[in-house]
């Protein structure tokens, strides 16, 4: 691995266009998908030609320098960002020619997300902070009832689930994401910097959670600046300047 | 002082950095001091200034007290009532009567009626009032066969005498009378009971020996005696009651004696509507109040940073507050002088569309009280709408501002009082506006309201033939017979016809006797009816039905009356009233029921129908008679060819206060039309600033919680669960606003019943109108907030972090 090797791309796709080039059993498959800003007359790229296959199963970690498009990739991949071009199959569904209210499903059934600012609703208490996804899926009262219930016993924050976040540490904070992240089964959890606001040890703990769920077969892509954090998984994306610059 | 300049200064340019803020906040002051300005202008001249006369204080209208024997508490006065209250030295330090005069002045292009008021002498001392030129009445000018003398108002003097300063002692004709004038009253002098338009006074002449005591035909002033409480002169004209009841038995049995402020008599009924409308204005005021701290609070918040510096380099919290304050201070002067300037604008507004019979509408101006009123609200609306934001933002937490400066610490704590804001600025336009919806309810109930006459399409006039030449009913009922003849052959007359009085034109009653029934023992035990003297054409001519019976034939011989069915029902109950024969008095012969005919509202749709009877005019001739023309198209187009045709008759015989019955009606309801109007007015101006206010703190919200939406988004909300989500935020506000509103509106309502007509206080459907347009402005309001929420880019929220 080697991020500063060359300021252009090292490998370019051979592979532009065809929905026939998608790998079998890639569960997100991007092809030529590229990202830009219009200024006046010129144009500033944030991805570059970007091709790469994520089988279900994979713990990936995306990594560069700042401004590199990581978090971009990222928010492409979980499906905020729509303004992009190319192709991006997700589940072997081409995302790129899905209606918006389509793509909110997709999203919602399958992606759970985990932020650096854990982004927990701070007048929540830990238990409706639990619920909020599921709220948003149309499961009903008693199921999510359970659900929550699970995940706090599974979590074992089953005592703090009448908190509310600023009564939590960081550490806590982030682990009641995580378990926000996954309490609807996703199939892939998307992570930007899950542990950049975290001291070490309770980032080992964060991590190893992660490492833990990827085991039971949750696909895991984090972003991150971290080696330590990337060992965990099981393959490295490097960006630089919008090219995929190695893997 | 260095530091109070300071402040102002830095104030000043604070202002002047954030003009967007500035504008919209000295606009919101402007409009609510504006109204209550405008309103307390208006409150102050009616209610608050002392009457334009000397020591007004202890000046009384004297009442008889009929209630013991069912008429009002404030009947006239008869002429020996009259007299033995002028004589009670230890109650009063003088009293004057006062009876209607209308006279008519000739002499110039054309005979001119001129109100006026005929006085015993002592009015004028009673008021305090010195005229101008010349002097005012003597003992012995109430002398019967005293030479015939008058005084003229201002107007009168400048308009057709041309402010001549010899015309004292200068001859006018007055109703075909010579009467020598002897003085010019100021011109602010405002009289007692032709309170807006009177000009002429001529001496009431009363028999102080055998004064009458059976007719009821005067208003009294009286000044009470000096450093006699009113509550100890009420007692002391209790006792003279019993003494008069004793002496006069036949006529003062259960005749009790009322004292009433002046000051009360002046400003009538108007009071609790324009408390209610100051009610009202204060409101706005307390809305515009909310918005403001609102918006300071959201300003604080997004000043955390520059407030944690300052206390951070050593500023005393006080000393931060006091700033603050300076800056809402300043607000609220440049919002006072725009309110003042509004409130001119307002005055002159509310004069011009002020009832007729509002009294000291002429006194309505801007004066020390009323700048003195606005500075007070200036200043304590800037301390009421900066004192809280500013205490909330100089209790923010210095660390936790520097280092979360963009978000701010003050956003979090002062999210409860932002809220809190909401529900009041709701719960207080849901009492204004249901509030105007039951005044404008009442007016609308007024106007659609079944008087039992037909007032369309029909002109009025008054037709008062002098006495001089006149001087029999004969004479004048020959007089009237031609005046209907040539009025019912007018072009564009449908229907025409005479009555003594009109319909919500004053009162006449006698009392009377049912042949075959005992007499009354007394006259306070003997039934009242009113009556009006009527053509046969009169009940067709204003659309009231015969109900059984029959209407007079055109010269009906025998004596004769139609009754309404309110006597029919309450003496004839179960009996046939046709037929049946009344009396009214033992000189007069006995009249025969011919006819009933449906009650109508004579004195307006407020009150119930009166016991009435009518009686042909030329059975019983007074002086005066209304012509009455019901005409196919406008009415009022029949104006001059009515004049000319009285004018053909006798010249020296105008045709009076000629008008539309319509206009009449309208006139009649002008003061509730007044107040629903304003209040509507208010009712709106309150919703637009509840709804800006609404907008304001969910625009606020919506920015606070991008990175929370970001989140929610993120974690799988749609579009529409974002929208949902700040539009029940908001609606969840206005529900606790409404409810609280709710309420207020029941209590505050209470207050309204003496103005409300054919609509409870807690009138359920105004409520649960007002209410719903209140969440529907209220869900408008959130609408485009809402809207740019479900535009949060998660991708944009989330990297703000």
């Amino acid at each position: 691995m080697s991020f500063f090797k060359s300021s252009q791309p090292v490998r370019q796709p051979d592979v532009l266009t065809s929905e026939a080039a998608v790998a079998p059993h890639a569960l997100i498959a991007f092809r030529n998908i590229e990202k830009s800003y219009a200024h006046g007359t010129s144009r500033t790229y944030v991805l570059r030609r970007i091709n790469v296959d994520i089988k279900d199963g994979e713990f990936v970690s995306i990594m560069g320098p700042s401004g590199a498009g990581k978090s971009t990739l990222l928010h492409i991949i979980g499906m905020h960002d729509s303004a992009w071009t190319g192709e991006y199959y997700f589940l072997d569904q081409p995302v790129h020619k899905l209606a918006a209210k389509d793509r909110a499903r997709l999203h919602k059934q399958h992606i759970g997300f985990v932020f650096q600012s854990y982004h927990l609703l701070d007048h929540l208490t830990v238990y409706e902070n639990l619920d909020i996804p599921l709220s948003y899926r149309d499961i009903k009262k008693g199921e999510r009832e359970s659900l929550v219930g699970d995940i706090l016993d599974k979590f074992s924050i089953v005592g703090k689930k009448d908190l509310y976040p600023n009564q939590l540490s960081g550490g806590q904070q982030q682990l009641v994401a995580v378990a926000r992240a996954v309490i609807s089964s996703p199939k892939v959890i998307l992570a930007d910097e899950p542990t950049g606001n975290l001291h070490s040890s309770q980032g080992r703990e964060i991590m190893e959670l992660f490492k833990k769920l990827n085991e039971s077969g949750t696909t895991i892509i984090q972003v991150t600046h971290s080696e330590a954090n990337a060992a965990y998984g099981s393959r490295v994306i490097n960006l630089r300047d919008g090219w995929i610059v190695d893997e | 002082m260095n530091t109070t300049w300071q402040d102002l200064r830095y104030a000043l340019r604070m202002l002047a950095r954030t003009p967007g803020f500035t504008v919209v906040a000295v606009l919101t002051l402007a409009l609510g001091i504006g109204a209550n300005t405008a309103i307390f202008t208006v409150v102050n001249a009616l209610l608050l200034k002392p009457l334009p006369y000397a020591n007004p204080e202890r000046l009384v209208m004297v009442w008889q007290d009929f209630r013991a024997r069912g008429g009002p508490a404030d009947e006239w006065a008869s002429p020996g009532n009259y007299v033995d209250w002028s004589r009670e030295k230890s109650l009063f330090d003088d009293a004057a009567a006062i009876g209607g005069w209308r006279p008519t002045l000739t002499g110039g292009a054309e005979p001119e009626p001129i109100p006026g008021e005929q006085v015993t002498h002592e009015y004028f001392d009673v008021l305090g009032i010195t005229p101008v030129l010349g002097r005012t009445f003597r003992a012995e000018d109430d002398v019967p066969n005293a030479a015939r003398v008058a005084i003229i108002g201002d107007g009168l003097w400048k308009r057709r005498f041309g402010g001549d300063r010899s015309i004292v002692g200068r001859s006018v004709t007055l109703s075909g009378e010579p009467h020598e004038i002897v003085g010019v009253l100021p011109p602010r002098f405002r009289p007692i009971v032709a309170s807006q338009t009177g000009e002429i006074w001529r001496p009431l002449r009363i028999n102080t020996v055998t004064p009458s005591r059976g007719a009821i035909v005067y208003r009294v002033v009286a000044r009470l005696k000096d450093g006699l409480p009113i509550d100890r002169a009420q007692e002391a004209a209790a006792v003279l009651a019993k003494q008069l009841e004793a002496t006069h038995p036949e006529y003062n049995e259960k005749v009790g004696f009322i004292l009433e402020p002046l000051h009360d008599r002046v400003v009538g009924d108007i009071r609790p509507g324009l408390l209610a409308l100051l009610g009202a204005v204060a409101f706005v005021l307390l809305i515009a109040c909310a918005n403001l701290a609102n918006l300071l609070l959201a300003r604080g918040s997004s000043r955390s940073r520059e407030l944690a510096v300052r206390l951070a380099l050593g500023a005393a919290r006080a000393r931060v507050i006091r700033q603050l304050l300076t800056e809402s201070i300043l607000l609220a002067v440049l919002g006072g002088v725009g309110g003042v300037l509004l409130g001119v604008w307002a005055v002159d507004a509310l004069v011009s569309i002020a009832p007729a019979s509002a009294p000291r509408v002429g006194e309505i101006g801007l004066d020390e009280t009323v700048f003195g009123f606005a500075a007070l609200v200036t200043l304590l609306t800037g301390l009421l709408f900066g004192l809280a934001p500013a205490i909330q933002s100089a209790r923010a937490d210095v660390t936790h501002a520097l280092k979360d400066g963009a978000r701010g610490s003050v956003a979090a704590s002062g999210r409860a009082m932002r809220r809190g804001l909401i529900v009041a600025e709701v719960a207080l336009a849901l009492v204004l506006l249901s509030g105007g919806g039951l005044l404008l309810q009442t007016f609308l109930r007024l106007q659609a309201a079944d008087l039992g006459f037909d007032p369309r399409n029909v002109l009025v006039g008054f037709v008062n033939p002098p006495r001089v030449t006149y001087d029999t009913g004969a004479k004048h009922a020959a007089f009237y017979d031609q005046v209907y003849e040539k009025a019912k052959a007018l072009p564009g007359v449908q229907k025409a016809a005479l009555v003594s009085v009109l319909p919500l034109g004053g009162d006449s009653d006698t009392n009377f006797q049912i042949e075959g029934r005992p007499a009354a023992p007394s006259a306070a035990e003997a039934p009242v009816t009113w009556y009006r003297q009527v053509t046969a054409s009169y009940f067709d001519t204003m659309g009231m039905p015969i109900r059984r019976g029959r209407g007079f034939e055109t010269r009906e011989s025998a004596p004769s009356v139609v009754v309404n069915e309110s006597m029919a029902k309450k003496f004839f109950s179960g009996e046939e009233a046709l037929g049946r024969r009344l009396r009214f008095s033992p000189e007069l012969p006995w009249f025969t029921i011919i006819g009933i005919v449906g009650d109508a509202k004579v004195r307006g749709a407020r009150e119930a129908a009166r016991i009435e009877t009518f009686v042909p005019y030329w059975q019983m001739p007074e002086p005066g008679i209304n012509v009455v023309l019901k005409s196919a198209g406008n009415p009022a187009l029949l104006t001059s060819a009515l004049k000319q045709a009285v004018a053909s008759l006798d010249p020296n015989v105008p045709v009076q206060s000629i008008t539309t019955l319509d206009a009449i009606v309208g006139e009649s309801i002008e003061q509730p039309k007044f107040f629903a109007m304003l209040a509507a007015g208010f009712s709106i101006l309150a919703l637009v600033l509840a709804a800006i206010g609404i907008y304001g703190v969910m625009a606020y919200v919506v920015a606070q919680r991008t990175t929370e939406i970001g989140v929610r988004m993120a974690l799988g909300a749609t579009q529409g669960e974002v929208f949902r989500l700040i539009v029940g935020d908001g609606l969840k506000l206005t529900a606790i606003g409404v409810a609280l509103g709710a309420a207020g509106s029941i209590l505050v309502a209470r207050w309204l019943t003496s103005l409300l007509f054919g609509v409870t206080p807690g009138d359920p459907k105004t409520l649960t109108a007002t209410a719903l347009v209140l969440l529907l402005v209220a869900a408008a309001a959130c609408f485009i907030p809402a809207r740019r929420a479900t535009r949060v880019d998660p991708m944009v929220a989330l990297r703000a972090e």
